[in-house]
């Protein structure tokens, strides 16, 4: 803006409400700080719900768009941050919203790696599962596939609650639902999810082979079942 | 340690972990000898895994992101827009909403109230049967924040009352 009167040293770094105020004057720079500011942020949240880098900056773009036409509507005061995160969260549920959902999922869907995944981790005492961390491309594949079966806010509270332990009333809040769509929404999120795991344990029950891997020392992976 | 507690543990650690090592080693030693919640902890942690498979790191997006999230928004900045079409559209989704819960929750107690009553249950469904339902939320949600099917109900109670 022209007429700056602020000293140098707030000049240099704006804050977010500045950077509101002149967006909303018409400074098509001042949208931009805000853009290089959080876009990673963003970015990042967008990777909670999809692995792909293009879906990321699909929605990136869609998030600051949004963000954009309804600048008006941020009060003063209140987080930039946590406002464009609710804008962000909602261009991910949208973009759940719009994807084709999987009408069934067996244990025919997954790829031979993914059921040896499966049936490796299942020979082992279910104690021994919780305590398991590492992280598994073929967990991450088979996770994908089921997830796809739920509905669109299923899997939006099941990643958010039960993954990433955020509590109902941060769900709401973020969401724009009562506490109580929230939780009506997880408990029938965990009983979809749970009666497709169920059907999937069944049809997995381990091999004697797989069991012998999961017991024995480490073999090669891709033998026959 | 009961069935009861062994289950109550098992689903605060498909959420967030296990962490207190006597109370891992109790469950470790009842998970040996009952079949039943061996198999139940099986789908939690099987739940878990999965769901913790899909977490991604924390990355820097193609630098050139920024540059074009900018244009996007510049081009924008000449078209007009119409909030008012989008008013109604959020407006009939509102009243679809509320009709669908209101269908769901008249169902929903219809079967539930149909189906047996457990003794110590009776209070929340006769205050429910008079249409008194503070104190059948009350009932529901006392001391007690797992997902349950009353909190659940529960839960329909509530979101039919803020919705009228
Ligand atoms: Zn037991």
């Amino acid at each position: 803006m022209v007429a700056e009167t602020r000293n140098s040293a707030s000049e240099l770094v704006p804050d977010d409400e500045e950077l509101v105020e002149r967006s909303l004057a018409g400074d098509a720079e001042a949208f931009e700080v805000l853009v290089k500011r959080y876009g990673r942020t963003v970015y990042n949240v967008a990777g909670r719900f999809f692995r792909q880098p293009e879906m990321r900056e699909d929605i990136t773009q869609e998030t600051f768009l949004k963000a954009y036409q309804a600048l008006h509507t941020y009060r003063r005061g209140a987080s930039f941050e946590r406002w464009l995160m609710k804008i962000a969260v909602n261009a991910c549920y949208d973009e759940l919203r719009r994807m084709k959902r999987r009408r069934e999922f067996s244990l025919a869907d997954l790829a031979e790696d993914e059921r040896v995944w499966l049936e490796e981790a299942l020979a082992k005492p279910a104690f021994e599962l919780f305590e398991q961390q590492q992280q598994s491309e073929d967990a991450a594949a088979v996770a994908e596939k089921l997830l796809a079966t739920l509905s669109p806010e299923d899997r939006l509270v099941m990643l958010l609650y039960e993954r990433d332990g955020l509590s109902t009333a941060e769900i709401g809040d973020l969401m724009g639902w009562s506490r109580s769509k929230v939780k009506i929404r997880l408990f029938r999120a965990r009983r979809a999810l749970d009666k497709r795991l169920r059907r999937l344990l069944r049809a997995a029950r381990p091999t004697s082979a797989a069991k012998a891997r999961a017991e024995g020392p480490p073999s090669r992976r891709a033998e026959g079942r | 340690m009961t069935c009861r507690d062994v289950r109550r543990h098992l689903m605060a650690w498909a959420r967030i972990g296990a962490e207190d090592r006597a109370e891992r080693e109790a469950v470790r030693a009842h998970l040996r000898q009952c079949p039943s919640c061996e198999e139940e902890a099986r789908l939690w942690a099987l739940r878990r895994m999965l769901l913790q498979a899909t977490r991604t790191d924390v990355v820097d997006p193609d630098p050139s992101l920024y540059a074009r999230v900018s244009a996007q928004v510049r081009r924008q900045r000449a078209r007009p827009v119409f909030p008012f079409w989008e008013a109604v559209r959020a407006f009939s989704a509102s009243i679809a909403l509320t009709a669908t819960i209101v269908l769901i929750l008249l169902v929903g107690v219809n079967i539930y109230v149909h189906q047996q009553i457990p003794s110590g249950r009776r209070d929340f469904v006769s205050a429910l049967m008079e249409r008194n339902f503070s104190e059948a939320e009350r009932l529901v949600f006392a001391g007690e924040e797992e997902l349950n099917q009353d909190s659940v109900l529960g839960a329909l109670v509530a979101e039919s009352r803020e919705s009228r």
